[in-house]
């Protein structure tokens, strides 16, 4: 069992303090007697008291000119006898410290006799109601003051003048608006903007307004039981501070948004049943100085109280990179992958990245996010303007005394506990313990300052990512049980796994959307066709209704049929979900593969698969028009030199073993490809990359020359629908009935060469810039789009088809 | 500061301290204010207060008509000491073997104002003028045996006055009076201290009665 004064040691944070205790300071509390007070502590109150008198009888000299300082200070020592009696209990008590620094006997019995029975009295009582008589015992002295200067000015007794007080005050009152009018007109509507601008933003919840539970809370069962734990450690405290422990102060919720980390802090004060104080982000974003600062006391203020009052609180700043980093902060690093099903399209290529792997499409996004840079104004200047203007959420010292309040809540608080009863030679009591649970959420958390992360201000960081797939699914359920439906729980798990990267706010918003769907069908249940309606909706966005013309429908439709053909082929561990030459805002037709499951590591051969699938739109468009291509390749090029150089001087997957990756720059920059050395391709790196890519243009050609009639196929599929799904990729090239179009008439003899022929027929036009072509169907003909209908869930299994 | 020092400190201010409070709450004089006025004077503390009360019954009867009551303006302040054991409002212009002092402050009225004069202050209360005293044997004044002792004009601090040192017989006995009277800068006020007592008396409290008259001090304005 370790000693007392060995837990002393651990409570003071002291490691070394028992050990180096003879050759330090002792504690005062380790001391037999009263520590002896300096010289001008001893007399510093006798001198005032002292001077006051003197000051009382120049004033009844100043009074009567006739009386002399003799005669004036008789007079005092009947009129201000009040400063006799201060002067005399000031000199009893130096001389009570003066015995108490001399006889340990006497200390002990005043510490621990006197004083320690007051104090283990006043422990009797709950915090609450210590604080309520304290607050009662001001109001009390504040009042006898008030009567006893009331009572002077009207010549009569306190009591009295407190009774004559508001007459007089009645009585002034037109002089009081009078006046208070001209002041408001100056300083007051200063003080007022002042008031108001430190209220608002702090939203108080009590128990009974949260409805919200944990069984709200789906797909996040990792980080729910962790907060859990927190809960558990906020209703019990003394189960962890018994043992030693102290209660986490601080839960970081970070992640993509829309996954659920608001809904996360609710739960929590809906389960505790404690107040839960919600903090607006833009509450600390202010036009004058110092407001932040105020705002924030006000809200610990407020804080504490409610920490007393019901035993606890959580407070919750909601998108918490608002309070901004003295550093300067990332604030640009963004959530990776985005939220929603769409394409990203940094390059403003033919259809993005969306074919590409997780991982890349991380490398890519960052380096897109980086190469357009939100404008900012410069850091000096918004240093430079004084008084009002620019104020930013963590400036101006709002974010620094966020960091104080956050670490002193064991500071002694009140003017009794420190001023009385420091004068009383009392030590100021400790603070009740405030159980005051902060919670963070922010999706960008290299935008927040280090010192708010530190263990003591929030010492837990959990990260709420992407619901896995059994959480999707019950978001989904959950979400579809609040509406009326058609769908069956096979259905539902298949829309889990063609969903991702789906959060609960979009899962939330596929619902609804799908529920538009149904609605505007004149339905009320939601069927299957509904769902997929609204995903197609939310994945390619509504259609431009741009037509192409003939001869650029089918380029287009080849290019993507060959990113098709080839993620088929290569993508092991993707399916493609939708193919497409519908024109969006930034793309001409896009290919977006799946991930069959979910996987943390990404490997060679799948970065060469994408980079294959990227340089496919170059090889096939030269390889189906003589050589020549188009510049809509730009992006995939881009692409695959971007994850080429990666691979060689990122990942070990090149020819050296020595990683770029040493030279990273802040903010997760890319080094070797992050747009700032246009010279990276003649550097040696540069051309190892380049011979990789070649390798890899190589396979991609020899792969399709080898399915050069799959190509179009798909591309006559895409020309004639627009839009298919990966299954109908996947019949095309099986020669089956896909869901919406039938792939059997492809495999036919007659139909391939007719497909041939008409592409010879475009080829001459491209060359001779004709562009009136006819479109040859085939036999029998494919479904439309309009029997999307008929379209029956489909079952992702590894490498169907292929 | 060493252990030295500081009992010497500490000593001297628990010292500092007793003395204070063991020196005597009893001042030398009472001191007596009219603090709305500016008017001061002071008394030695065994004189007493004269009742209220029965100094303004004692005004209305004696100063009925005299330019010094309210005849000449009302009185807004006035108190009266009496070194008797019993200190009575009658002793005032009475035949007294204690000496009392009576002082007011008046504000004159227009026609007060207007005939104001240094002799007129010294014919405040009694005749003592050569022409004052004519005027009241023509009117049939009984007043008798009058001498005066000293007369000064006093010009300072923004108030003029004079003081003027006189005795009558009263009831058969010599009655000395000391009569300071002064107006402010704006001849809007008028300040009385009279202090009497009989001729042995008089001459027994010489110097309390000085040093009540010297005290007394109006601030001018």
């Amino acid at each position: 069992m370790p000693s007392k004064s060995a837990k002393r040691a651990a409570t003071h944070g002291g490691a070394d303090h028992s050990g180096q205790a003879s050759s330090g300071r002792p504690r005062d509390s380790d001391r037999p007697t009263r520590k002896p007070l300096a010289g001008w502590d001893r007399l510093k109150f006798l001198l005032l008291l002292s001077l006051l008198w003197l000051v009382l009888v120049w004033s009844d000299m100043a009074a009567d000119p006739i009386i002399g300082f003799a005669d004036a200070s008789r007079d005092q020592l009947a009129k201000g006898r009040w400063v006799l009696v201060l002067i005399g209990l000031e000199v009893l008590r130096q001389l009570h410290f003066l015995v108490a620094e001399h006889w340990a006997a006497y200390h002990r019995l005043w510490r621990r006799g006197i004083f320690g029975s007051i104090d283990r009295l006043g422990h009797r009582l709950s915090d609450w109601t210590r604080f309520r008589m304290a607050r009662a015992a001001k109001w009390l002295i504040a009042i006898a003051i008030l009567a006893l200067i009331l009572g002077k000015a009207y010549h009569t007794s306190p009591l009295l003048g407190l009774f004559r007080a508001p007459a007089t005050i009645i009585h002034a009152l037109p002089l009081i608006i009078y006046v208070m009018a001209i002041v408001s007109l100056g300083i007051l509507q200063f003080v007022a903007i002042f008031w108001f601008m430190s209220k608002g933003g702090v939203d108080v919840y009590f128990p009974d307004d949260i409805t919200t539970r944990f069984s709200d809370v789906w797909g996040q069962d990792h980080v729910r039981e962790r907060v859990q734990e927190n809960m558990l450690f906020l209703e019990d405290p003394e189960s962890i501070e018994q043992k030693g422990g102290y209660v986490p102060g601080g839960i970081l919720l970070w992640g993509p948004p829309g996954t659920g980390k608001t809904l996360m802090a609710e739960a929590v004060a809906g389960e505790t049943g404690k107040p839960y104080v919600f903090v607006d982000p833009g509450a600390f974003i202010n036009m004058f100085f110092g407001v932040g600062i105020l705002k924030v006391k006000s809200l610990f203020r407020r804080l504490r109280r409610l920490a007393v009052r019901y035993g606890g609180v959580i407070v919750f700043f909601d998108e918490a990179d608002s309070l901004g980093n003295r550093g300067g902060g990332v604030g640009q690093g963004g959530g990776v992958g985005g939220g929603g099903y769409g394409p990203v399209s940094p390059h403003g290529a033919c259809h993005g990245f969306s074919y590409l792997s997780e991982d890349t499409q991380s490398a890519l996004f960052a380096r897109a996010l980086r190469s357009s840079p939100a404008p900012r104004p410069p850091g000096r200047f918004r240093q430079m303007i004084p008084g009002m203007g620019m104020g930013g959420g963590g400036g101006m010292g709002t974010l620094q005394a966020l960091l104080t309040e956050l670490s002193g809540l064991k500071k002694p608080r009140g003017f009794f506990n420190r001023v009385v009863r420091r004068t009383l030679g009392l030590r100021p009591k400790p603070p009740p313990k405030y159980r005051i649970l902060v919670m963070m959420a922010t999706n960008m958390p290299s935008a927040l300052d280090e010192a708010l992360l530190r263990p003591g201000r929030l010492d837990r960081v959990y990260r709420v990512g992407y619901p896995s797939k059994e959480g999707r699914k019950r978001t989904y359920e959950g979400y579809f049980g609040k509406v009326s439906h058609e769908l069956t729980a096979e259905q539902l798990e298949h829309l889990a796994t063609i969903t991702p990267y789906a959060t609960g706010a979009t899962i939330k918003d596929l619902v609804n959307e799908s529920l538009i769907v149904a609605l505007r069908d004149g339905r009320t249940a939601i069927t299957w066709t509904d769902v997929l309606h609204a995903k197609l909706l939310k994945s390619v966005g509504p259609s431009e209704g741009v037509e192409y013309i003939e001869r650029e429908r089918h380029a287009v439709a080849l290019h993507e049929a060959c990113h098709a053909v080839v993620s088929y082929l290569v993508q092991k561990r993707n399916v493609i979900d939708t193919a497409t030459i519908q024109k969006g805002a930034d793309y001409l037709g896009f290919v977006k593969p799946i991930p069959i499951e979910e996987q943390f590591t990404s490997w060679r051969n799948e970065y060469e698969a994408d980079a294959m699938v990227s340089l496919a739109s170059l090889v096939g468009e030269r390889m189906f028009f003589d050589g020549d291509s188009s510049s809509g390749v730009s992006g995939d090029l881009q692409n695959a030199t971007t994850i080429a150089l990666a691979m060689e001087g990122l990942w070990g997957m090149g020819g050296q073993y020595g990683s770029y990756g040493v030279t990273r720059a802040p903010h997760g920059a890319h080094p070797v490809a992050d747009g700032n050395d246009r010279n990276v391709l003649e550097t040696a790196l540069g051309q190892r990359a380049e011979a990789h890519l070649t390798s890899l243009a190589e396979r991609t050609r020899a792969l399709l020359e080898e399915r050069r009639a799959d190509v179009l196929s798909v591309g006559h599929a895409l020309e004639l629908h627009k839009t298919i799904s990966g299954q109908d990729v996947t019949a095309i090239i099986s020669g089956s009935q896909g869901p919406l179009v039938d792939g059997r008439p492809y495999k036919t003899q007659e139909f391939a060469a007719t497909l041939e022929s008409y592409h010879l027929q475009v080829l001459a036009a491209h060359r001779g810039g004709d562009s009136g072509l006819p479109l040859p169907v085939p036999e029998p003909a494919g479904l439309q789009l309009d029997t999307i209908t008929a379209m029956k869930p489909l079952t992702a299994e590894p490498g169907t088809g292929q | 500061m060493g252990w030295r020092n500081f009992h010497r400190a500490a000593g001297a201010a628990i010292a500092a301290a007793l003395s204070l409070s063991a020196c005597s709450a009893a001042t030398q004089y009472t001191y007596v204010t009219d603090s709305a006025d500016s008017a001061y004077f002071k008394v030695p503390p065994s004189w007493k207060p004269v009742d209220q009360r029965l100094l303004a019954a004692a005004q209305a009867q004696l100063l009925g008509s005299s330019p010094a009551g309210p005849a000449g303006g009302p009185l807004t302040w006035s108190r009266a000491y009496d070194a008797a054991a019993q200190p009575s409002a009658s002793h005032i212009f009475g035949t007294v073997s204690q000496p009392v002092v009576y002082a007011s402050v008046q504000a004159m009225n227009p026609a007060q104002q207007a005939g104001l004069s240094f002799d007129s202050m010294r014919n405040l209360l009694l005749p003592v003028t050569p022409l004052a005293r004519q005027a009241a044997k023509k009117a049939g004044a009984t007043f008798s045996g009058f001498q005066s002792i000293g007369d000064s004009v006093i010009t300072s601090s923004g108030v003029r006055g004079v003081n003027e040192l006189f005795g009558y017989d009263i009831g058969g006995m010599p009655e000395i009076f000391d009569q300071t009277v002064l107006t402010n800068s704006a001849t809007t006020k008028l300040y009385l201290l009279l202090v009497q007592c009989n001729q042995s008396c008089f001459i027994a409290h010489r110097a309390q009665i000085a040093t009540v008259v010297r005290s007394f001090t109006v601030r001018g304005s």
